[in-house]
């Protein structure tokens, strides 16, 4: 299958994975609960009497964060399983489509649409902030932005675990203790530079394979005036590009 | 109305015409089962041979837990083969080459409610490598023939289970493939649905598509296909010919002798 086909293949299950998400009854709740919690958000800023601007941004960048990470991990985590219940996995594996390419086309319509819960969640939070008459910070958008990256990260080990657990429970306990880790990679390098010998070898692997989330917590370096270096970019890719390839290499395994 | 590159035409290759449209060469399946300790080996199937020809209807009977659905699921190259060789005109189900050739109907699949069956059929057909204007055509062909057409504006969710069935059919039949494996297709279907489905079936075997049909329904498979393979327990007890189950008083008469202890018996 030609590079142009396989673009055009994983086209179409990206965006018909995220038509579906669309549709679904659990993404309009989704929606109405994102709208819910901004807006109470709003009333407890006003608690806040000085710095309400910065409350407000905080709390709604924390919910844009959390809305996407468990939409992520919801969706992710029962994927296959729902997928083999409804026999749809079978309509397309039947088909001259390589099982990678229907990955990536899995893959890809997860991070389009938590894209696009990043996007109408951070309208409701600047539409929150205008209402109050204060003025949207200017580290939002690139904190939004590393929101997303986070989530795209945790999205590509998330398959990667739905087809190593035996159950949806354990995908997503797995996918979350990785969100949790992947904030904490950063306390290795003190770590490291105490430690010797197998030690220090083992803290050095952890530090590799465990994705350092904290390069795309981007709401303080962005204000700073450095939202994101190319190296963590490089790096987010790289972490999504690796989990990929092994779930890849498990999804040709796999038997349906 | 060209043909897209992935369809070939329906008299096939030359080489096609010698070889078996589908061939399973003393094949072994095992599932692994996961239990408290580790996990155990359950074999479906071992030494598994039989061919079915080009344009020959064939049918699929046992008893639930014969290996029907595996077999039909290593057709479609959904589940691999621990021994010996599965091949669609000689090539592997997994190669996309074979994959073209196929029409796959798994049992009651499920379709998106909110969305039209013409959205549906158009989204399978790209993934089968279909391109415009030929998919579009095609999708209402596959409508057409189906008998869903007066049906084209409702949404699945509207739609019985009969006409989910049709539509069922109609993704399976999308690319003109010469292979069509039907995993149960009449299951729960009124009377006058499966009388549908059974011409569709008929229709396409006189343009020469093989077709493998899995059914509880002895009566259905009698009148659809020219020759049976009861499987039991794993094994394939018997090839009934249509002309053997004409004289022999019935399909259904032969079918319970070998599944039954007392085919054991004998």
């Amino acid at each position: 299958m030609g590079i142009i086909s396989s673009l055009k293949i994983i086209n179409e299950i990206a965006f018909n994975t995220f038509k579906e998400s669309l549709k679904s009854r659990f993404f309009a709740l989704f929606a109405i609960f994102a709208f819910i919690m901004l807006y109470a958000s709003a009333l407890g800023s006003m608690l806040s009497i000085s710095h309400e601007e910065r409350v407000l941004a905080d709390i709604s960048l924390l919910l844009i964060e959390i809305m996407c990470l468990v939409y992520a991990l919801f969706h992710v985590s029962s994927a296959l399983t729902r997928e083999i219940q409804e026999k749809t996995i079978y309509l397309i594996l039947s088909r001259p489509v390589p099982r990678h390419i229907c990955l990536a086309g899995k893959e890809l319509g997860v991070m389009i649409t938590t894209a696009f819960i990043a996007l109408i969640t951070s309208i409701m939070a600047i539409c929150v902030i205008k209402t109050r008459g204060l003025d949207v910070p200017s580290f939002f958008f690139a904190a939004v932005a590393g929101a997303f990256l986070k989530t795209a990260i945790i999205t590509a080990f998330a398959f990667l675990f739905s087809f190593v657990s035996t159950s949806d429970t354990t995908a997503f306990v797995m996918s979350g203790l990785l969100y949790v880790l992947g904030h904490i990679t950063s306390e290795l390098g003190p770590l490291m530079e105490k430690a010797s010998g197998a030690k220090y070898l083992m803290l050095k692997a952890c530090s590799i394979i465990f994705p350092n989330l904290n390069l795309y917590s981007l709401r303080e370096t962005a204000e700073a005036g450095f939202p994101l270096s190319i190296g963590a970019l490089a790096a987010a890719l790289i972490w999504i590009a690796a989990a990929y390839a092994i779930s890849a290499w498990l999804f040709s395994k796999k038997e349906f | 109305m060209s043909r897209n590159s992935v369809c070939f035409s329906a008299a096939g290759t030359a080489a096609e015409n010698d070889i078996p449209a589908i061939s399973f060469h003393n094949v072994e399946k095992k599932y692994k089962i996961n239990r408290l300790f580790g996990t155990a080996e359950l074999t479906a199937f071992k030494d598994l041979s039989f061919d079915i020809m080009k344009g020959e209807t064939a049918g699929l009977l046992g008893l639930n837990g014969a290996g029907k659905t595996t077999i039909m699921k290593l057709i479609a190259g959904l589940i691999f083969c621990n021994e010996g060789k599965v091949e669609i005109f000689g090539k592997s189900p997994l190669k996309p080459e074979a994959k073209s050739l196929i029409g796959f109907l798994p049992e009651l699949p499920y379709f998106p409610p909110n969305e039209k069956p013409l959205n549906v059929l158009k989204y399978y057909g790209k993934l089968s490598g279909l391109k415009e204007p030929y998919l579009s055509a095609r999708a209402n062909e596959a409508l057409e023939i189906t008998g869903l057409k007066p049906n084209q504006e409702k949404k699945i969710g509207q739609f019985s289970k009969g006409m989910l069935q049709r539509l069922g059919l109609a993704q399976a039949l999308m690319h003109k493939p010469k292979i069509l494996i039907l995993d149960e297709p009449v299951s729960g279907l009124d009377p006058i649905a499966i009388r549908d489905f059974r011409n569709i079936l008929s229709a396409e075997a006189a343009n020469g598509t093989t077709i493998l049909l899995s059914s509880h329904s002895i009566s259905e498979v009698e009148k659809i296909c020219g020759r049976v393979l009861i499987m039991k327990n794993g094994r394939l007890a018997r090839t009934v010919q249509k002309e053997d189950w004409e004289k022999d008083g019935g399909l259904e008469e032969i079918f319970i002798n070998e599944v039954s202890d007392k085919g054991r018996e004998k």
